[in-house]
């Protein structure tokens, strides 16, 4: 399924939106001292999360193709398509929400929010 | 070695250069602080952004560690800091982004009148936008009043933003109390400018809760053209950014790093906190040789702001002279009449006025700069100049007549033309 395709200004509105939702999870998060030596960056336009032994994380934006894409430690690259107000992955539904949540919460010990389309 | 023939004119004979005791307006650059630059100008020239080779990875190596010398100076973390071109660009971006981020729900900002141009004129831009700018007066020895501040906070403040030493008359405000109350206050965030003060006083963001620090390399014997931000990450303190572009700095300043100014200014926090103690007893002792050598030897004399400031920094009003006639009669001496940045007008300096000084006392104020290169030969040969020339040219006062007849100024009647 091919999500239809956003104008230049709104992909770039509603993935910056996202990039800023996340990293303000991450902050918080570590602020509340989720996760042991975990460190966010942004730096460039590119987020990581280092999880200090477990590996890091990298999002970025990727225009040309109006995605987000993701390298997780646990699970490998993702790309992230916009469609029906949500970031998700076309092979099989899954949301970037969902996975962020879902590995962060395993890592952590513990659950963690995290804010992609809103807070 | 540079692979071509270099033509330098040759210096025709060595002329006799003015004592320079203007060290609030620049620094000479320490030598140590040259010799770390160069090879990143000449050799290891990369581009520290560059992220395919050995010339991009050893600039960002370099950009780095004099990352860490900085925030280290303030006891910041080294990912806390900014680089910026100079602490003007470093108190827009705070101000205005500060202001800006949170117009939402806070559209009102403290300073002080005291503060330098750039601070102020960023206030009055706010102002235009809509924004509401308390400006604190000082009391007469140049230092806020803190049950003022703690009046002028409202539910609608977003930032505070007081200096830490202040350029023209050495005061230094007290940044811990100041930032006791500040915190006092949810969301309100207390930034300083600390242009004059890193690397001569100690600094310490955690100690005196600040949130955002303006620094400026050419002020500590470091490059010119160059400057850091500490802007908090713990918690972290939100600002719009002024400059857009590729994202560096945190998406919080875009622009490629100049790797060597950079390092340059890692150099200059370096040796600054390694010889603030030894810098300081120095200035302090060369600062009193300077005062009492001069009052000593001439009469009505006013210190402007508190004699507990920042050594390094007198001024001083001699009344009935005028300040202009003084500077001219020095001209083997470098001093400044007021703050660099006002130099070009014919205004009185306004942080004199802000200290309850008369106008024409304003007029003829000199500051005094003391560094880390000043000599005890060369105060003494200063403090020889000015008694010399103070006394000469209140010969030639009628004013100065007056007084000593013990007539009161005050009582009389001038006629305009």
């Amino acid at each position: 399924m091919n999500p239809s395709p956003l104008s230049a200004e709104d992909y770039h509105k509603l993935s910056d939106r996202a990039m800023d939702n996340i990293l303000e999870s991450l902050e918080e998060a570590i602020d509340a001292g989720v996760g042991r030596n975990a460190e966010e960056g942004w730096e460039s336009g590119v987020l990581t999360l280092s999880c200090g032994p477990h590996g890091t994380y990298v999002l970025n934006k990727q225009p040309p193709n109006q995605q987000i894409w993701l390298s997780s430690p646990l699970s490998g690259p993702k790309r992230y398509d916009y469609s029906l107000g949500v970031w998700f992955y076309t092979r099989d539904g899954s949301t970037l929400k969902q996975l962020m949540e879902a590995e962060l919460a395993e890592l952590a010990g513990e659950s963690v929010g995290v804010w992609v389309e809103r807070r | 070695m540079l692979g071509f023939k270099l033509d330098v004119p040759k210096r025709e004979e060595i002329t006799l250069r003015p004592i320079y005791l203007d060290v609030q307006a620049t620094a000479p650059m320490d030598p140590r602080v040259l010799d770390a630059m160069l090879p990143y100008y000449t050799d290891q020239y990369g581009n520290p952004h560059s992220r395919t080779h050995a010339y991009g990875w050893e600039a960002e190596a370099a950009v780095e560690k004099a990352r860490k010398h900085v925030a280290d100076l303030i006891g910041a973390e080294d990912k806390d800091m900014i680089f910026t071109s100079g602490a003007t660009e470093s108190n827009n971006m705070i101000i205005k982004g500060v202001a800006r981020f949170h117009k939402e729900k806070k559209n009102h900002i403290i300073t002080t009148q005291t503060e330098h141009k750039c601070v102020l004129d960023s206030c009055r831009k706010l102002q235009e936008e809509g924004f509401e700018v308390t400006y604190l007066p000082v009391k007469q020895n140049g230092l806020v009043d803190l049950a003022e501040l703690a009046q002028a906070i409202r539910p609608t403040t977003s930032l505070v933003s007081i200096m830490a030493v202040n350029n023209e008359t050495g005061v230094i405000q007290p940044l811990k109390e100041i930032g006791e109350l500040v915190k006092q206050h949810r969301g309100v965030y207390f930034h300083s400018d600390c242009a004059q003060a890193v690397g001569k006083i100690p600094i310490d963001v955690n100690e005196a809760k600040l949130d955002f620090v303006s620094i400026s390399g050419h002020k500590i014997y470091g490059p010119k053209g160059v400057g850091a931000a500490y802007v908090r990450r713990r918690p972290r303190v939100r600002l719009e950014p002024i400059l857009s572009g590729g994202g560096q700095e945190r998406g919080l300043r875009s622009g490629t790093l100049p790797a060597p100014l950079i390092v340059g200014l890692g150099e200059a926090c370096r040796l600054a906190q390694r010889e603030m103690a030894a810098d300081h007893s120095r200035v302090s002792a060369l600062s009193q040789r300077l005062i009492d050598g001069i009052t000593s030897r001439v009469t009505h004399i006013v210190r402007n702001g508190d004699p507990a400031g920042y050594p390094g920094c007198v001024n001083l009003s001699f009344s009935y002279v005028e300040g202009e006639s003084l500077l001219m009669a020095l001209k083997d001496v470098a001093l400044s009449s007021g703050s660099a940045c006002t130099s070009a007008s014919l205004e009185p300096s306004y942080v004199l006025r802000a200290l309850g000084a008369a106008e024409d006392m304003a007029h003829s104020s000199l500051r005094f700069g003391i560094g880390r290169f000043t000599t005890e030969a060369e105060i003494d040969f200063v403090i020889d100049r000015i008694v010399g020339v103070v006394t000469k040219l209140r010969d030639m006062s009628p004013l100065w007549e007056m007084v000593q007849e013990g007539i009161d100024l005050e009582t009389i009647d001038w006629s305009q033309h």
